[in-house]
C-alpha cells in the first residue's frame, strides 16, 4: 500500500529534468525539421514549390511588373515537400522554430523578379529569371523566340505553324 | 474470391454465410463484388436495407465500422450510402451499397437503422446535415452543423465549392456577441478562472443530489469541414492535412489515409515502409497513453503522477523527432512509402531510449495504481457492462476495458503487425479501472513491439514506390488500431486527389457510450469518467441542472445540490 | 507585561505574517522537487506573486460588492487570531477566557474565508464554498476539541504522568494533525479548489488584489495552523522558560510542519466530496470518543 512513495525515489535518482529554455538549449535533435530559407541567387521562380506546399505557406503572385513568391511562415508546417521538389534546389533547410515577432511582417518573407510579358499579347506570365534558366536548359530545343510567348499564345502559335507546314498557308 | 475463402476454413465461413443470407432477404440477382482481397461490396436496395442490417448485426463479431455518403451525381447521377460492416473474426469488410438517384435525392428517404444498429445513429445525422440524405422512422435534427446554417445547403454535395461556402455562411460571433452584450460580461476577471478543460465539447449532465442521472452530448463545434478541404487537395498533400485531423494521434490517421489510397489503386508498398509506419505507430501510441495517463492522474488530483507521466513522455517525443524530423505531426508519409529512412545509428538508439522508459515506466504504474485515492476513484466508477460496449459497436480500449478484445491489429491486420508476435491486453469489469489498465499494459506491448520490428526491420533502403498512377472512382479502405481506437478512412479516388475522403475517428464510435457510463456516477467523477474512453481531451463544460418536470434550467439549485451533496 | 516582552512578541507576530509566504514558497520547490522539475525561480516568488496582484487593477464581480469587505475583515481576524496565539504562547497565560478570544477568532477568520466565495454570485464558487464549509464543520469541532484537550492533558503532565493522560495527549494531537491538515486544503482535501472536478473553485471570481487578500489570508491560516500544532507536540519535549527561544522554537517546528504538509500533499491524490466526510466524520467521533473513555477513565 505504501508503494505509492516510491515516487520519492524516482525523484532522488531522476533529478530535475525542466530545461530552463531559453537560457539552456532546446531539445532539438539533429533530425528536426525547422524553417526553411529560399535562396534569392538560386530560386528562378518556378512555382513548383508553390504546388506542393500542403498548408498553401507559398504562394506565387504574377503581376505586370513582378513575379512575387511569398512564403508566410506563420503557416508553415516545415514539411520541407518544398524542399524535395525545388527544381533548382534554391531551398535550404535548418533547424530554426522561434517564431514569435512582434510585427505580423516579420514572419512574411518575398521573394520579387522581375515579369515577362509576351511577346505577342502583351500578357505579363512569367518570370525573367525563368525564362533565362530555361533557355539554359533545354537551348537550342526550343525556338529562342517562343520563350517570351506565354502559353496560350503559343499554342495558338504552333498551331498555325503546323498548318502552315502541312498546308503550306497560314 | 469467395471459393478461396470457403476453402480456407475448410467449411462454410462466416463471410460467405453472410453473404448468402443478404442473397436470401435481397433476392438471387444482388450484386456482389470482391473489390480487394477482404473487402465485398453489396448493392443493396434501399428497401431490404433494414433486413440486412438486422441480420448482420445479430451475426456474432460483427459491427458497423463507418457509413459514408459520396455524392456521385457527376458519375453516375446518384447519391450513395456506403455502410461499412466489419466482420471481425475474418477480418472481412462488407460494405453494403445504396443508391440514391440524383433526380429524387430530395424527397427519397432511406429507412434508418440506427434503432437496429445503434452505432449508426450519428452517421445518419450528419449524412443528413452534409449530403441531405433523408431518413424515415427516425427523429432527424442537426448534429454537424450549426443551428444558423442555411436550410438546404449540403456542404459535402459537389454542387457547392468550398468558396462558395465561405461566403454563404460566416458564423455570427460579433453580432452575437453584441446581442448578449458581451462588452459588459467581459468585465467579468479572467484571472484565476481556469475554465475547467481543454477542448470545446459539451456534455448536459443531468444531476440529482450529486449523482449524474442522466447525460447528453452536443459535440462538432470545433467542425472543421477537413474532408470538403482535402477534396480539393492533391493526393500527397492530404497526408499533412490528415495528420492535423487529431493533434496527438495524427499519425494513425495519415497512415489510414494512405493505406486507403494505396488498396483502392492497388499499390503494392515497399516492406520498409510497413515496418517504418508500424514502428511510429507503436511509437504514437506509447506517447498518447502516457500523455492520458498523466491527465487521469491529474483529473484525480495527484498530479505528481502528472509530471511523471510527463517526464517519461518527453523521452518518446524526443525519440520521435530522431525517427522521423518532428516531435508530432510526423510528416513522414506520403501514398506509396515514407519519407524518411531509419538507420543502423537510428535503430540503436531506439532500442536504447525504449530501455530506459521500459524502467522508468515500469516504476510509474506501480506508483500511480496504489495511490490510495487513484486507486480508489479509479475502481467501481463509470461502469460500461459488455453488453452495452457491443451493442454501440465501441472500438479501442473502451471495448477492452468492457471485455470485448477487439483490436483491428489482429482483426484487420496491417503494416507490419503480422511480423511481430504480442497481446492484446483485456479487462472485463469495465469501469474507469479496467480501461486505466487497458492502456497500462499496451504502453508494454507497443515497446514490446517496437523491439520486435526493430529486430526483424529489412536493411534495404526502398522506402517507397518510384511511381503510381492514379485512377478515377476505385474505393478503397484503411483502417489502424489508433491509442484511442480503431480509425477508418474511406477514399474513393479521383484524378488529382480522392473524390471522396471520409475519416472517422474513434472518438465519434465511443463518446456515443458516454452518458451510459455517466449514468450513477457521482458528479465529481464525472470528468475521469468522460475521459477514460480518451476522447482527444475533450471535457465538460458546466453542469446545469434542469428541473425535469417544468423543463426549466435552472442555475441556483446547484448550491442546493452542493449541500445536499455530502449529507 | 514588561516591555522586553511586548516587543518581543511584536517582533514574533511581524516575522509571523513574513513567514507564510516564504513557508508557501519554500513549499512550491519541494513540491516541484518531488514532481522533476525547477519550479519557481526562487523561494521568494509567493511574496512576488501577491505583490503583482495587489498591484493590480481592483475588480469587484457583479454582485458581489460583499467580497472586498468579507475578505478585508476575513485577513484583519486572521491576523489578529494570529497575535493572540502567539501572545498566549509566549506568556502561557492559559485561561478559559484567553482560550475562548483564540478559538473565536481563527473559526471566525475560517468562516470569513469561507463567505468570501459564497458571496459572489458564481455557482461554481458557491459550490466549491459549500463543499468546504461541509469539511470545515466537521474538522473545525475535531480541532478545537484536539486542541482543548491536549492543552489539558499538557498542564495535567507536568504533575501527572499516567498513562492514560500520556495516551490521552497523544491521540488529542493526533486529532489536531489530522484536522490541521484537512483545514488547509492540501490534495486530498483540495475539493473546494477542485476545478478538473466540475462545479467549483472557490477562486473563480476573484482576481488582482481580491485574490491576493484571500491568498495571503489562506496561507496565513494554514501557517497559523501548523503553529498550534508545533506548539502542542513541542512543549513536552521541551522545557523552555526564555520566551524568545521558545517563541523561536516554536516558529521553527511549525515551518517543518507546515512543509511536511506539503510534502505530503504531493504524495496524493484528491478524494472525494462523500468519502472525504465519510472518512474525516468517522475517524474525528473515533478519536473523540476515545478521548472522553480516557477523560472518564482517568477521573477515577
Ligand atoms: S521550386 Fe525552387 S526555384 Fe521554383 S519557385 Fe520554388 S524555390 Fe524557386
Ligand atoms: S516546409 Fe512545407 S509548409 Fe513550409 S513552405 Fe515548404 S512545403 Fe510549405
Amino acid at each position: 500500500m505504501v508503494k505509492f512513495l516510491k515516487v520519492l525515489k524516482a525523484s532522488a535518482t531522476v533529478g530535475t529534468v525542466t530545461r530552463r529554455y531559453p537560457f539552456e538549449s532546446s531539445l532539438v535533435t539533429s533530425e528536426f525539421r525547422g524553417l526553411i530559407e529560399i535562396d534569392p541567387v538560386k530560386c528562378v521562380g518556378c512555382g513548383a514549390c508553390v504546388r506542393i506546399c500542403p498548408p498553401k505557406a507559398l504562394t506565387i503572385e504574377v503581376n505586370e511588373k513582378e513575379t512575387i513568391l511569398k512564403y508566410f511562415i506563420g503557416r508553415c508546417i516545415f514539411c520541407w515537400m518544398c524542399v524535395q521538389t525545388c527544381p533548382q534546389k534554391a531551398i535550404k533547410t535548418t533547424n530554426k522554430f522561434e517564431l514569435s515577432v512582434f510585427n505580423l511582417k516579420d514572419v512574411m518573407r518575398e521573394l520579387v523578379f522581375r515579369t515577362v510579358t509576351c511577346k505577342v499579347c502583351g500578357r505579363a506570365f512569367t518570370p525573367v529569371k525563368l525564362v533565362v534558366e530555361i533557355n539554359k536548359r533545354v537551348g537550342d530545343l526550343y525556338m529562342h523566340t517562343d520563350i517570351y510567348v506565354c502559353p496560350d499564345c503559343r499554342q495558338a502559335l504552333t498551331a498555325r505553324r503546323l498548318l502552315t507546314k502541312y498546308l503550306g498557308r497560314g | 474470391m469467395v471459393k478461396q475463402l470457403l476453402i480456407k476454413e475448410g467449411g462454410e465461413t462466416q463471410t460467405v454465410k453472410v453473404l448468402n443470407r443478404i442473397k436470401d432477404l435481397c433476392g438471387p440477382h444482388t450484386s456482389i463484388e470482391f473489390i480487394h482481397d477482404k473487402t465485398v461490396k453489396v448493392s443493396v436496395k434501399s428497401e431490404c436495407l433494414r433486413k440486412v442490417a438486422e441480420a448482420l448485426q445479430s451475426e456474432e463479431d460483427v459491427y458497423l465500422r463507418t457509413m459514408v455518403a459520396s455524392d456521385e451525381k457527376l458519375i453516375n447521377d446518384s447519391i450513395k450510402l456506403y455502410y461499412v460492416f466489419g466482420l471481425d473474426r475474418e477480418g472481412v469488410n462488407v460494405i453494403l451499397e445504396v443508391k440514391i438517384p440524383a433526380a429524387l435525392s430530395k424527397h427519397y428517404e432511406i429507412p434508418s437503422i440506427s434503432d437496429v444498429v445503434k452505432a449508426c445513429d450519428w452517421y445518419e445525422l450528419e449524412a443528413h446535415d452534409l449530403m441531405g440524405v433523408k431518413f424515415s422512422g427516425r427523429f432527424l435534427k442537426r448534429l454537424v452543423l450549426p443551428d444558423d446554417w442555411p436550410e438546404e445547403i449540403h456542404p459535402l454535395k459537389k454542387d457547392i465549392t468550398t468558396e462558395e461556402i465561405k461566403k454563404l455562411y460566416q458564423p455570427q460571433v460579433r453580432e452575437k456577441a453584441l446581442e448578449v452584450g458581451a462588452e459588459e460580461v467581459a468585465l467579468i476577471p479572467v484571472g484565476p478562472y481556469h475554465p475547467a478543460l481543454h477542448e470545446p465539447e459539451y456534455f448536459e449532465l443531468y444531476i440529482k443530489e450529486e449523482k449524474v442521472v442522466d447525460a447528453r452530448y452536443v459535440g462538432f463545434m470545433v467542425h472543421r469541414g477537413i474532408e470538403k478541404l482535402g477534396e480539393s487537395m492533391g493526393y500527397d498533400q492530404i497526408p499533412f492535412l490528415a495528420e492535423r485531423i487529431c493533434g496527438i494521434c495524427g499519425f494513425v490517421h495519415s497512415v489510414s489515409y494512405t493505406q486507403a489510397v494505396e488498396e483502392a489503386l492497388n499499390i503494392e508498398v515497399p516492406e520498409k515502409t510497413q515496418y517504418i509506419r508500424t514502428i511510429i505507430l507503436e511509437l504514437e501510441r506509447i506517447h498518447s497513453h502516457l500523455l492520458w495517463l498523466g491527465i487521469a492522474a491529474h483529473l484525480l488530483g495527484y498530479d505528481t503522477g502528472f509530471m511523471y507521466a510527463w517526464r517519461i513522455r518527453e523521452k518518446v517525443m524526443v525519440l520521435s523527432e530522431l525517427l522521423t524530423g518532428s516531435r508530432k505531426t510526423y510528416g513522414i508519409n506520403l501514398v506509396g512509402g515514407v519519407r524518411k529512412d531509419i538507420n543502423k545509428e537510428k535503430i540503436e538508439k531506439t532500442k536504447q531510449t525504449l530501455k530506459e522508459v521500459w524502467k522508468d515506466y515500469k516504476g510509474f504504474a506501480e506508483v500511480l495504481l496504489n495511490v490510495p485515492q487513484v486507486r480508489r476513484r479509479l475502481s467501481g466508477t463509470g461502469v460500461l457492462p459488455g453488453g452495452e460496449a457491443r451493442a454501440y459497436s465501441l472500438v479501442g480500449p473502451t471495448a477492452r476495458g468492457s471485455g470485448l478484445s477487439r483490436d483491428v491489429r489482429k482483426d484487420y491486420t496491417y503494416g507490419a503487425y503480422h511480423f511481430v508476435s504480442f497481446s492484446i491486453p483485456t479487462y472485463s469489469e469495465g469501469d474507469n479501472l479496467a480501461r486505466t489498465l487497458v492502456r497500462i499494459d499496451e504502453v508494454y506491448e507497443s515497446i514490446n513491439i517496437i523491439e520486435q520490428l526493430l529486430d526483424t526491420i529489412p536493411s534495404g533502403s526502398e522506402i517507397k514506390v518510384n511511381s503510381w498512377e492514379p485512377q478515377p472512382m476505385k474505393l478503397g479502405l484503411g483502417n489502424v488500431e489508433a491509442p484511442r481506437g480503431e480509425v477508418i478512412h474511406l477514399v474513393i479516388t479521383g484524378m488529382y486527389g480522392p473524390y471522396r475522403w471520409r475519416v472517422r475517428s474513434p472518438t465519434y464510435q465511443n463518446l456515443q457510450a458516454v452518458p451510459t457510463m455517466l449514468r450513477g456516477v457521482d458528479l465529481a467523477d464525472a470528468p475521469i469518467t468522460i475521459a477514460s474512453i480518451d476522447p482527444c481531451f475533450s471535457c465538460t463544460d458546466r453542469a446545469i441542472k434542469i428541473n425535469i418536470k417544468t423543463g426549466k434550467i435552472e442555475r441556483v439549485p446547484l448550491i442546493k445540490l452542493s449541500v445536499k451533496g455530502g449529507s | 507585561m514588561d516591555t522586553p516582552t511586548l516587543i518581543l512578541q511584536a517582533v514574533v507576530v511581524t516575522l509571523s505574517l513574513l513567514i507564510p509566504p516564504l513557508a508557501d514558497g519554500i513549499e512550491r520547490k519541494v513540491r516541484a522537487k518531488i514532481q522533476f522539475r525547477v519550479g519557481p525561480p526562487t523561494i521568494l516568488q509567493t511574496f512576488y506573486d501577491l505583490r503583482k496582484l495587489a498591484v493590480k487593477e481592483l475588480i469587484v464581480p457583479k454582485g458581489a460588492e460583499l467580497t472586498l469587505t468579507i475578505s478585508s475583515i476575513a485577513l484583519v481576524t486572521a491576523v489578529t487570531a494570529t497575535a493572540s496565539t502567539i501572545w498566549i504562547v509566549a506568556q502561557d497565560v492559559f485561561t478559559p477566557a484567553n482560550l475562548a478570544l483564540t478559538v473565536l477568532l481563527i473559526s471566525g477568520s475560517h468562516v470569513l474565508i469561507s463567505l468570501t466565495s459564497l458571496t459572489t454570485s458564481n455557482p461554481y464558487a458557491v459550490v466549491g464554498s459549500f463543499r468546504k464549509i461541509l469539511l470545515q464543520v466537521v474538522n473545525e469541532v475535531g480541532f478545537f476539541v484536539g486542541v482543548l484537550y491536549s492543552i489539558t492533558a499538557l498542564k495535567n503532565l507536568t504533575s501527572d504522568t499516567s498513562p492514560q493522560l500520556i495516551t490521552s495527549y497523544v491521540i488529542s494531537v493526533a486529532l489536531v494533525v489530522i484536522t490541521t491538515y484537512v483545514s488547509s486544503g492540501r490534495v486530498p482535501y483540495d475539493i473546494h479548489e477542485a476545478e478538473p472536478e466540475l462545479a467549483s473553485g472557490v477562486l473563480i471570481e476573484l482576481s488582482g488584489p481580491l485574490l491576493s487578500i484571500y491568498s495571503y489570508t489562506h496561507i496565513l491560516k494554514k501557517y497559523l495552523l501548523s503553529f498550534i500544532t508545533a506548539y502542542l507536540i513541542l512543549t513536552p519535549f521541551t522545557s523552555l522558560t526564555n520566551p524568545a527561544i521558545k517563541l523561536a522554537a516554536n516558529v521553527t517546528f511549525g515551518l517543518m510542519i507546515y512543509l511536511s504538509y506539503g510534502f505530503t500533499a504531493a504524495l496524493l491524490g484528491r478524494t472525494r466530496i462523500d468519502l472525504s466526510l465519510k472518512t474525516l466524520t468517522t475517524t474525528t467521533l473515533i478519536i473523540i470518543s476515545l478521548l472522553v473513555i480516557l477523560s472518564w477513565l482517568s477521573s477515577y
